[in-house]
């Protein structure tokens, strides 16, 4: 099990290096890095400066490690466009983010565990059948585009919720909704087929035998096992899901890490695209670890390996 | 009811006349196609045939877990301590099934729950089957008894392990355990030996000899094993084709079979002792169960068929007094002879 | 002896009569939507009266025909410059199944053939080819997608490095996997046994075994496509104006969702419709090729 983890913290780390690189070289890339750290009506000599500062005039490879260098010590440099520390900028909208995701996931997660098992458990029902469209829909729509029929629809016709921003849970209700649909559709068929084949299983069987009713059959035999798999999934979904905030958070005005790297984009503040992308790949690699113990939790094979 | 269960000449477990189809995309599969047994309170009976011969279907009729809604019981009578199993809703069958029946499966690694303690799908048992005015005592209690039953050295220890943790002969331990936990009148036990290693076997037929004795318990066994059918079994029943072919004690089967298809099947068994010589082999293969042949299941196999067998399907026939019964139209009379 | 036969001769009939009442599910109002949208691509010029660069401010926002206030001259109405959203919604196609075939082609070849060798020759090759999609797949694609859209510029040539440089990842190791349990076989064997050069075994006898996977692989991966083409241009990182691309039309109507909803709703639905076609097919192909990979 440490093993495993010590592993999968490597692999992890190798991202964090990975994505830092495309980054860096991303940067260097589109052109004048001082230009991007600099507001327009800078001067030569600031150029010079800066040029200097941030090691500029020294070889790639040498950049680059001076650049992690100060990127571990949370140093991104400044954003032009906030004027604080790019790190700060972005740890600042971090909560929301998070807040977002979190709840687009619960809602996910919600879904998948109960629509998932019921339809397994009676395939061909009326609950599977609305449960696979609702999947291919779900896998066909756009998040943005569920996004802006909602407000439509409940913002704009019915005035039952706020269209944009963030304050109290009416806020938040859409936003999940829309970031969280493409995830349940997916877990809901993957819970579904992994349910399916649980069920066909021996260990089924003998508790069927047992006498023991069918609702435990399913919740607690079933689901147990039928939810490693899911959990997988969920675990590669949080790059979906914070993939999916960034068009979420644009859409709602949500202040959160996506909007703000899409803003930087177009503002050209790159500090804080580094920054922020770099915060994105940590959350990431992050929920990627903990699904790996929360596997060891729920699977005792695993806890046990050496 | 309760008289009528200990009447001795009332069997615990009457099947008559039992089919139970399989509708499948292309025809209907006669699993099991009419057949009758009674298996005695404290007796243990063997069944035995070929995979596929109906053996575990039976076994899925009696406990009412027939595969719905492609599998159903068509015909005939399950009749367990007096009370009739065939057409009882639901709740009603769950009540008996694990409690007053019980069944242990072949493989115990994927038949336990992985992700459970041992300690857990023990006492699923008694959890779903409290009986009325039994004295109230910690779960826990009575699992570590019943471990202690099964011969589990420090039950304690092995409360909260997990399947995997286990060695194959301790599994089956285990899952002899969850049969035996809600003091069932019956279990049936499919093929649990499969995966055991011989040494592992000797010792666990050794168990299942003493739970019978000490607690008066019937067990259906399904193998298709004969050398562990004569060891543990005192009555035995042939399955071919989803029929019974041929029925008795042990020592009358094992002497003198009567059906073509239970001689061949003796033959096959290598005997200690016996002079060297060619393994006798059935030729053919076993029907396939949609496109029977008219007759007598057996026929196409059979060298000593005649016209009537392809035509007409054999009654079961007594054999001798003692309760030898076959379904064949010309049964052999004659002892096997193992230096044939 | 003759009863031995009767199963195998069974199962074969069965197998038959599947394949034909399988051929006959075909998904067919798939297959129709998707031919609209190819010939919607296609004709684009010759399925509309108006031009695509024709903008009238003073019929802008004009509601579709069935609406009050709406014409038969704009039957999907017009958006907020006055441009007809049906004809923009044609062009529109081009874009979706250009950057679809495209970035689908391109990262299917080269996802291909490197999980071809990365799994036939195994090694150093497969460590440094399987250690860089281990470290992609642990990045989050739009984070990807977003950096090089910044770095190289907005634009059609763009957004298919970006979807190429991320989806050949899901081929190479589809491609691993299966030459692993192909390689494994007799005929395989055989070939190397015979003197074949590794070329021709890859391409000539493990390739062809391995091409159904990787088509279903493409037709699913093609609604992915579009829909994260649809995402970049809606954040403005996709095709840049005035060319029409579903997902920018989709961002204009986004500020006039309120007062003229048709201007978002169509393009939604042109990529929805679309997209779930290809889904249904996917899902169609793989219960007929593909029955072991079913649902996952």
């Amino acid at each position: 099990m440490y093993q495993l983890i010590l592993r999968r913290t490597g692999r992890s780390l190798l991202a964090i290096i990975g994505v830092s690189i495309v980054a860096f070289i991303a940067v260097r890339m589109s052109g004048d890095m001082e230009r991007f750290l600099l507001p327009p009506d800078a001067g030569a000599e600031d150029f010079a400066r800066v040029r200097h500062e941030y090691g500029l005039d020294q070889p790639l490879y040498l950049q680059y490690l001076f650049f992690i260098a100060k990127a571990v010590t949370g140093d991104f440099g400044t954003s032009w466009r906030w004027h604080d520390p790019a790190w700060t900028v972005v740890v600042d909208r971090l909560p929301a983010t998070l807040q977002l995701a979190a709840a687009a996931a619960l809602i996910a997660f919600l879904i998948a565990i109960t629509v998932g098992p019921l339809s397994a458990a009676r395939p061909g029902s009326w609950i599977d059948r609305i449960g696979r469209v609702f999947a291919i829909l779900g896998q066909s729509m756009p998040a943005f585009w569920v996004g802006l029929m909602l407000i439509r629809i409940f913002a704009v016709d019915l005035r039952w919720l706020p269209s944009y921003g963030r304050g109290d849970l009416s806020n938040l209700v859409m936003p999940a909704i829309s970031l969280g649909w493409y995830a349940a559709a997916a877990q809901t068929r993957l819970m579904r087929s992994a349910m399916l084949n649980v069920l066909d299983s021996e260990y089924i069987k003998l508790a069927r035998l047992k006498g023991v009713p069918e609702f435990y059959v399913i919740y607690k035999h079933g689901l147990r096992n039928a939810a490693l798999p899911v959990l997988t999934l969920m675990g590669v979904q949080w790059a979906a899901l914070l993939s999916g905030s960034v068009v979420i958070e644009t859409i709602f005005a949500w202040p959160g890490v996506g909007r703000t790297i899409v803003e930087a984009i177009f503002n050209r503040d790159y500090a804080v695209v580094q920054a922020g992308t770099f915060m994105m790949s940590l959350i990431f690699v992050g929920a990627n670890l903990t699904v790996d113990l929360l596997y060891g939790v729920l699977d005792p094979r695993i806890r046990n390996a050496r | 009811m309760q008289d009528q269960a200990t009447r001795r000449p009332e069997p615990l477990l009457v099947v008559d006349g039992l089919k139970t189809h399989i509708e499948t995309r292309n025809g209907v599969v006669k699993a099991v196609d009419g057949i009758s047994f009674s298996v005695h309170q404290g007796e243990i009976v063997g069944l035995v045939g070929e995979s596929g011969c109906g053996k575990t279907m039976t076994s899925l009729s009696i406990m009412g877990l027939v595969p719905a809604p492609s599998g159903r019981i068509v015909a005939g009578s399950i009749r367990f301590a007096g009370k009739e199993l065939v057409g009882l809703g639901e709740r009603e069958m769950r009540a008996i099934r694990g409690r007053d029946i019980s069944m242990m499966l072949q493989d115990p690694l994927t038949s336990l729950n992985p992700v459970f303690t041992i300690g857990n799908q023990v006492a699923e048992s008694f959890i779903f089957h409290r009986r009325k005015g039994e004295a109230p005592r910690s779960i826990k209690d009575k699992v570590v008894e019943v471990l202690q039953r099964v011969r589990i050295a420090s039950p304690e220890r092995f409360f909260s392990s997990y399947p995997h943790q286990f060695s194959g002969g301790m599994r089956q331990r285990v899952s002899a355990a969850i049969a035996i936990a809600p003091q069932p009148k019956l279990m049936i036990a499919d093929e649990p030996m499969t995966a055991l290693d011989v040494t592992t076997q000797a010792q666990f037929l050794q168990l299942l000899r003493q739970l019978r004795s000490e607690t008066d318990l019937s067990i259906i066994y399904i193998t298709h094993d004969l050398g562990v059918v004569a060891r543990l079994c005192s009555r035995v029943i042939v399955m071919y084709a989803g029929h019974i072919v041929e029925s008795g004690a042990v020592g009358a089967i094992y002497k003198s079979p009567a059906h073509p298809y239970t001689r061949g099947l003796m033959n096959s068994v290598p005997r200690l002792g016996a002079s060297r010589g060619r393994l006798f082999q059935i030729e053919g293969q076993a029907p396939h169960l949609q496109n029977m042949p008219p007759g007598c299941p057996f026929h196409p196999r059979c060298r000593e068929a005649q016209d009537i067998c392809r035509q007409e399907l054999p009654p079961m026939t007594d054999i001798a007094a003692d309760g030898h019964r076959a379904a064949c139209w010309f049964p052999q009379k004659t002892p096997l002879n193992p230096v044939s | 002896m003759s009863d031995a036969r009767v199963p195998i001769a069974d199962a074969s009939a069965v197998r038959r009569s599947y394949r034909l009442r399988a051929f006959f599910r075909l998904p067919l109002p798939s297959l129709v939507i998707l031919s609209v949208v190819v010939i919607a691509a296609l004709f684009a010029p010759y399925l509309t009266p108006h031009d695509l660069d024709s903008f009238d401010l003073s019929a802008s926002m004009t509601p579709p025909f069935w609406v009050e206030g709406g014409s038969s001259e704009h039957i999907l109405g017009t958006d907020n410059l006055g441009r007809d959203i049906f004809t923009r919604l044609l062009y529109g196609a081009r874009v979706s199944l250009l950057v679809g075939f495209l970035a689908v082609g391109i990262a299917g070849t080269v996802g291909t053939i490197l999980g071809l060798v990365a799994g036939y020759f195994g090694g150093l090759a497969d460590s440094i080819i399987m250690s860089i999609v281990d470290i992609q797949m642990s990045v989050p694609a739009i984070l990807l997608a977003l950096i090089l859209a910044a770095a190289i510029g907005p634009g059609l040539g763009t957004v298919i490095i970006v979807i190429t440089i991320i989806y050949w990842t899901f081929y190479a190791r589809l491609a691993r996997s299966e030459v692993l349990s192909v390689r494994a076989r007799d005929f395989v064997a055989l070939a190397q046994v015979a003197g074949c050069p590794s070329r021709r075994i890859l391409f000539k006898h493990i390739l062809p075994n391995i091409l159904n996977s990787i088509i279903i692989l493409a037709t699913v991966e093609f609604g992915a496509v579009i829909i994260f083409e649809a995402t970049l241009s809606f954040l403005g990182l996709g095709v840049q104006p005035p060319t029409p691309a579903w997902g920018s039309m989709l961002a204009d109507g986004r500020t006039y969702i309120a007062t003229a909803w048709w201007i978002s709703v169509f393009p939604g639905a042109a990529i929805m419709l679309t997209v779930l076609s290809i889904n249904l097919l996917g899902d169609w192909m793989r219960d007929r090729w593909d029955p072991k990979r079913r649902q996952v």
